[in-house]
């Protein structure tokens, strides 16, 4: 019998193997500008790869194309995933260039920084669309969770069922309210964390492994 | 004839969905704009014109035109009352109202101040988005404050035609059919309101009415497009869609020069440049997933997004604009 079981596990091992390696998830990372998406995926990509995926930034709209970062094998608690985390531009409803101005940009710059911004919702939504198979669903808490670009989302999500993390950033942030989150959404299941800081990165990934496995 | 692939010139008729997937003569994706009712007189006459008959792109050129004012329409009504703060669902009337307008700092100043979509949350779940999804306005506010707005797809409402409801004046001319859903819509509204739609719909009937030729330009329209006497403006009013013109027409100059019947006009020339406004207008309403408000000031419909598997990227403001269509963008053109 334990002949039989160790066989059978091992195949079990190895079709594991063979489907995760022939078809890694791929992972989108949502959410409203400035949530701190491009800082969780840098993390997630450093702690497995050790590259980053993209630059980060206080001003928003610092990500306007889609980033990838493929095959980034997480493992936790005896669960391992391979997946494609891909980093999408912030989605919103509006776009306007005297947002970056506060931030010292020249005119012309923030208006061309507008246009990329929004040519990258386009692109995330259509990433949306096509090419994702599950969604991390990032938010800053110490902002309202609550809005139309987050319930529409979150909405078009879960009318796609895909599988979706909820993940509460910013918790290094003395205002962060969590709680809030997870009542805003209590249907999924919301992870709190501080990518910037790395807090609660563990649970993290022990979600990921076992949400996306 | 407001769309023309920029490689090879071929020409498509307002509000063709041919070239969404890249243009079928040469595979281009860059096309210009060139709006119907702002560059040419054909447009507008085509509005006055029963579709019945007509040559298949002069009824699509019609139909849209429609739309575009159709929704102008109805767009200004439901923040018409509070004319200070200029909403974004007021845009299209904005531009409606006053073309040159929206050019300025203090519009783009009040659009910016006024409440964001993302605080109208109470309305706003997902369900709404959904059943919003088709329409022009991710603002839900927008279609909030004029119930009847979500069942009307622009320029397609056979029960309340917007032009005869919001037709205050009796103008006699010559509105047979016409006459009846104007003198029988009222009875059902409450006064008040219909007043106050009324006192707004003067402006933006008016100045919607400052795009349509005169009478003479119409008629030669209609006679070198049409060569028939049964095409003649005095059936115009039969098409619900169509406010009675010649009053209108007659206190407005037509600024816009009917150079060519057939309306293959296609360079922009530029002494008589299109009114960016209502270029920007009419183009978003026919691709309404990305509004520019103004340079470098965009709203986007998340759901049309969403939905198309091709979108315009590169829009610039002078009515140019690159389709990426799925053949030509995809995630392997992304960076790692």
């Amino acid at each position: 019998m334990g002949l039989l079981t160790d066989l059978r596990d091992s195949i079990s091992r190895v079709v594991d193997r063979l489907f995760s390696e022939s078809e890694p998830k791929r992972i989108g990372i949502y959410g409203p500008p400035n949530a701190g998406k491009t800082t969780l995926a840098n993390r997630i990509a450093r702690d497995w790869t050790g590259d980053a995926i993209g630059p980060e930034s206080h001003i928003p709209h610092e990500t306007r194309r889609a980033r990838r970062k493929e095959n980034v094998e997480i493992e936790r608690n005896g669960k391992k995933v391979t997946i494609d985390i891909v980093d999408t531009p912030g989605v919103t409803t509006k776009v306007d260039y005297k947002e970056f101005l506060e931030h010292d940009m020249e005119k012309d710059d923030a208006v061309r920084r507008s246009r990329e911004a929004t040519e990258g919702v386009a692109e995330a939504m259509h990433w949306l669309r096509e090419d994702v198979d599950g969604v991390i669903y990032v938010l800053d808490s110490t902002k309202d969770p609550i809005s139309q670009v987050n319930t529409m989302l979150i909405g078009i999500i879960e009318s796609q069922d895909l599988p979706v993390l909820i993940f509460a950033n910013k918790i290094d942030l003395e205002e962060a309210n969590v709680e809030r989150i997870a009542n805003a959404y209590p249907q999924h299941e919301t992870v709190e964390l501080s990518a910037l800081e790395g807090e609660n990165m563990d649970e993290v990934y022990a979600k990921i492994a076992e949400y996306f496995a | 004839m407001p769309h023309q692939c920029t490689t090879c010139g071929k020409v498509f008729p307002d509000g063709s969905k041919e070239m969404l997937s890249g243009c079928p003569n040469c595979g281009g994706n860059k096309f210009q704009f060139k709006p119907a009712s702002s560059g040419s007189a054909p447009a507008s006459a085509s509005d006055n014109t029963p579709s019945a008959g007509g040559a298949g792109t002069r009824d699509l050129t019609s139909s849209a035109a429609d739309a575009v004012r159709d929704r102008a329409q109805q767009q200004s009504h439901p923040d018409s009352t509070d004319e200070e703060s200029m909403t974004v669902s007021d845009w299209a009337n904005a531009n409606a109202d006053a073309p040159q307008r929206t050019e300025t700092g203090d519009a783009a100043g009040s659009t910016r101040s006024e409440p964001s979509p993302t605080e109208a949350t109470g309305s706003s779940d997902a369900g709404d988005a959904a059943d919003t999804g088709s329409g022009p306005e991710p603002d839900p506010r927008g279609w909030g404050e004029w119930p009847s707005a979500p069942g009307e797809s622009p320029g397609a409402d056979p029960q309340e035609p917007p032009a005869s409801r919001n037709e205050p004046r009796g103008e006699p001319a010559a509105g047979q059919s016409d006459s009846s859903p104007r003198s029988s819509s009222p009875s059902n509204r409450d006064p008040s309101t219909i007043n106050a739609r009324e006192t707004d719909e003067d402006n933006s009937q008016k100045s919607a009415r400052s795009d349509i030729v005169t009478p003479e330009e119409l008629a030669a329209a209609d006679a070198n497009r049409r060569g028939s006497a049964a095409e003649t403006p005095s059936e115009a009013p039969s098409d619900p869609d169509v406010p009675p013109a010649p009053d209108a027409a007659a206190g407005q100059p037509a600024d816009a020069a009917p150079t060519d019947a057939d309306g293959t006009v296609i360079e922009p020339s530029s002494d008589e440049r299109p009114d960016l406004d209502q270029l920007r207008e009419e183009l978003n309403d026919q691709f309404e997933s990305i509004k520019i408000v103004n340079p470098g000031q965009y709203e986007l419909n998340l759901m049309e997004l969403y939905d198309r598997s091709e979108y315009i990227i590169s829009l610039r403001e002078d009515g140019r604009y690159v389709i990426e269509v799925p053949d030509s963008w995809g995630p392997g053109n992304s960076e790692d």
